[in-house]
């Protein structure tokens, strides 16, 4: 049994991609705080890369302008 | 206002008492009695096969019952709603959670050939165990058949108490929870920027736990690798990962969602 931590304060175990809250009740995440006490680590949680901020040009689309347009809209 | 004294009252024809009045003022007969759940095992949400073999131990089956030992199985046959289980060697028990257990006598009562223990000590058909209260205590059957059963407090075994399939499934979702519908989590084209969405659902019944959360996860390309659920006693919050709104929407489904949090 393995286990990875994640970005947040769950745990997921591998073996059937499950997530598993830090309830001190919860059966399983008892057994994976045993599993740390005899010596074992989880792998740590992945980095996740931030999204790429949207160009100048994205936005105008995701707006539904195009560049001609907000043109005529400035008068330019 | 007079007070009729007598222990039992039973139909001269009968074989047995319809209702036992305890000494200490009680009747077993009456109110919700049985302290086991899915004693007569028909519900069934993990959809678990009859004559499967577990790949763990302690393997959970028909709801709120697991087979002890890998590799062992539970069999059963129907008839006029009545499940009949039969045990493997190694056993298959249910944990009666604590909080539902009050320091008393009880007693275990089954329909079938199989042996049972309660907390590892032997009892026989309608035999009786001291309980603490509070405590978690395992009913375990072993090698033979085994239907209805009922763990009651009292010194007497009393008819297997029948309860409603609705309050049944109730019970049960306590520790189990199988969510039959996808959740759909939706963006829409928005000059938003990076963004996260979620979604909150409620569980049927508040669980004994937050509970293990394992689910299926699809998207349209657009959202990026999600962060999980969170779960509490009442409910679930789904979420994808962050992501950047460019001029398409994005769809997140979450599907096959089940919840555990048995003792």
């Amino acid at each position: 049994m393995t286990y990875r931590l994640t970005t947040g304060n769950t745990i997921l175990r591998l073996a059937d991609n499950a997530f598993i809250p830090p309830d001190p009740a919860n059966t399983d995440y008892v057994a994976f705080l045993d599993w740390v006490a005899a010596g074992n680590t989880p792998e740590p949680s992945p980095v996740v890369a931030p999204p790429a901020p949207l160009t100048t040009e994205q936005k105008l689309e995701a707006a539904g302008l195009t560049v001609d347009e907000l043109k005529t809209l400035f008068g330019l | 206002m007079s007070t009729i004294k007598v222990t039992n009252l039973q139909n001269p024809s009968a074989s047995s008492a319809a209702l036992v009045l305890n000494t200490d003022g009680t009747c077993s007969q009456l109110g919700v009695r049985n302290a086991i759940i899915n004693g007569n095992p028909i519900i069934n949400q993990r959809g678990y096969v009859s004559g499967t073999a577990t790949s763990g131990a302690n393997q959970y089956t028909l709801d709120r019952w697991r087979v002890v030992t890998s590799g062992q199985s539970i069999t059963w046959t129907d008839s006029g709603n009545v499940r009949t289980v039969t045990a493997p060697a190694g056993g298959v028990e249910q944990v009666i959670e604590g909080i539902n257990l009050i320091t008393g006598t009880y007693t275990l009562n089954w329909t079938g050939t199989a042996t049972a223990t309660v907390a590892g000590n032997a009892v026989a058909k309608g035999g009786n165990v001291s309980i603490t209260g509070g405590t978690d205590t395992t009913v375990r059957f072993s090698s033979g058949t085994v239907s209805l059963v009922q763990f009651e407090p009292g010194t007497v075994a009393t008819p297997f108490e029948r309860r409603s399939y609705g309050a049944e499934l109730a019970l049960c979702q306590r520790y189990y929870f199988a969510k039959g519908e996808g959740v759909e989590l939706a963006a829409l084209t928005s000059s938003a920027g990076v963004v996260q969405v979620r979604s909150h659902s409620s569980f049927p019944v508040n669980m004994r736990a937050a509970p293990t959360a394992t689910y299926t996860y699809t998207d349209n390309g657009n959202m990026n690798t999600e962060y999980g659920p969170l779960t509490g006693t009442s409910g679930v919050i789904l979420r994808t990962g962050t992501y950047t709104i460019g001029t398409s929407s994005a769809l997140g489904t979450y599907s096959n969602l089940k919840f555990t949090a048995e003792l």
